[in-house]
């Protein structure tokens, strides 16, 4: 079946199995920053941007996607580059699998709330998991990078 | 899983026909728990042109579109001022905000999933479902039922009430399904104590609710008694989240505390 997806405002043509997870279309296109975790809905690392909202990759079926937008962190390069700056000055950032991931999520956050506090950010990233750094360092590093309006 | 194919239904008619036609085709909610709870789909209906994501207000109720996704239910005004939001609550602690962005309240109604977070309020408040076929029942009724005909749910109807009302959830984790999980609502002098995650399907309790009911004044004893009035009506089983010992005793502590709750803050 053929299912025309906006990937970062380039239209893709994919042909895909019914089952078929966007997961795995993105994956099998070079879009390697959606990440394979869990498989399973659970830890976000599949993150990616449909019509601006966060969603798990590996449980929407690429087939129901019939002319959505997505976005992978490639789509938000910018605000992705200045996140990891402040990740870089927290030492926020260590193996880095769940960052495509975080970056998207907080992305979303900044475009859906308005000055989040410590508390709302964390609730809003409860989704996703990061197994090295224990989340305070990325906190901190969300709130400058908030804060920065440049 | 497998997924064999994948139907764009051209009406309700033409949805419930397919979905009639086999015990392996399922109609399409979110989606977030399908590869957890099937392993194998014939046809997977879509629904998501014919079925609303809106939440409305009539003069008497609030109308959830059974495609309305957890977050915007979270976040919603009227969800958040009736019954004191419970709703918007249990909602909010469910998974982190990707898995609320795809999961459905008819999905979650349609799974009467042991695990879920939403039936408790969605019960306690005594709120009604509005089946394609069947038309209008309450949830009591649906969830009670081991085997319904099958049908499609349309929309979840709320009545607008200034009723009090409380959840809490206990979970390991942010992340994590509920060990157990308790919802009362007082809503003038009629009570409704409900308790998910047992780890079996919402259940109200009944005699619990009766006693409470039946009072004319709600004191310290009344309370105490009721709630562990309700432990004990009710079934618990252990998995590896809890034992039933654990479950039943917390139970009647959050039941306590949501009675104390419901009544001091009365209106």
């Amino acid at each position: 079946m053929l299912v025309n997806l906006y990937v970062n405002n380039v239209l893709k043509k994919y042909h895909v199995q019914a089952g078929e997870f966007l997961l795995d279309t993105l994956r099998n296109d070079n879009y390697i920053s959606v990440r394979r975790g869990c498989d399973s809905t659970s830890c976000g690392v599949c993150t990616v941007l449909i019509e601006g909202k966060p969603v798990p990759s590996c449980s929407v079926l690429t087939i129901r996607l019939e002319g959505k937008h997505i976005t992978t962190v490639e789509g938000i390069q910018e605000e992705a580059e200045k996140l990891a700056h402040y990740f870089g000055l927290e030492g926020a950032d260590q193996c880095g699998f769940c960052n495509p991931s975080m970056a998207l999520t907080v992305y979303a956050m900044k475009n859906e709330l308005k000055n989040p506090t410590l508390e709302t950010i964390k609730a809003y990233l409860v989704g996703n998991l990061c197994r090295c750094t224990g989340y305070q360092a990325q906190h901190i590093a969300i709130l400058h990078y908030l804060e920065d309006r440049s | 899983m497998e997924i064999k194919n994948y139907y764009v239904a051209k009406d309700l008619d033409d949805a419930l026909q397919k979905f009639m036609l086999s015990s392996d085709n399922h109609l399409l909610g979110g989606g977030a728990w399908m590869k957890n709870s099937l392993r194998h789909i014939d046809t997977a209906i879509e629904l998501s042109h014919l079925v609303s994501n809106d939440i409305t207000e009539t003069k008497e109720f609030i109308e959830i579109g059974a495609m309305c996704t957890l977050h915007d239910l979270s976040i919603h005004p009227a969800i958040i001022k009736y019954y004191d939001g419970i709703l918007a609550q249990a909602s909010k602690q469910i998974m982190g905000i990707t898995v609320r962005n795809i999961a459905t309240i008819g999905g979650t109604i349609a799974g009467k999933y042991a695990f879920s977070d939403l039936l408790t309020p969605l019960l306690a408040m005594n709120c009604q479902l509005m089946f394609y076929r069947q038309g209008i029942i309450t949830l009591e009724e649906y969830l009670q039922s081991a085997i319904r005909e099958k049908d499609i749910l349309l929309k979840v109807l709320i009545k607008k009430s200034t009723a009090k009302g409380y959840f809490h959830k206990v979970a390991k984790t942010a992340l994590d399904f509920s060990i157990v999980n308790v919802a009362v609502v007082k809503d003038n002098q009629n009570f409704s104590v409900c308790v998910g995650a047992r780890p079996q399907i919402a259940a109200k309790a009944f005699k619990a609710c009766e006693l409470l009911n039946s009072s004319g004044v709600i004191n310290q004893e009344i309370i105490e008694k009721a709630a562990k009035m309700a432990a004990d009506e009710l079934t618990f089983s252990s998995n590896f989240r809890g034992q039933a010992e654990y479950r039943k005793m917390v139970t009647e502590t959050y039941i306590k505390r949501g009675l104390q709750e419901v009544i001091t803050n009365a209106r």
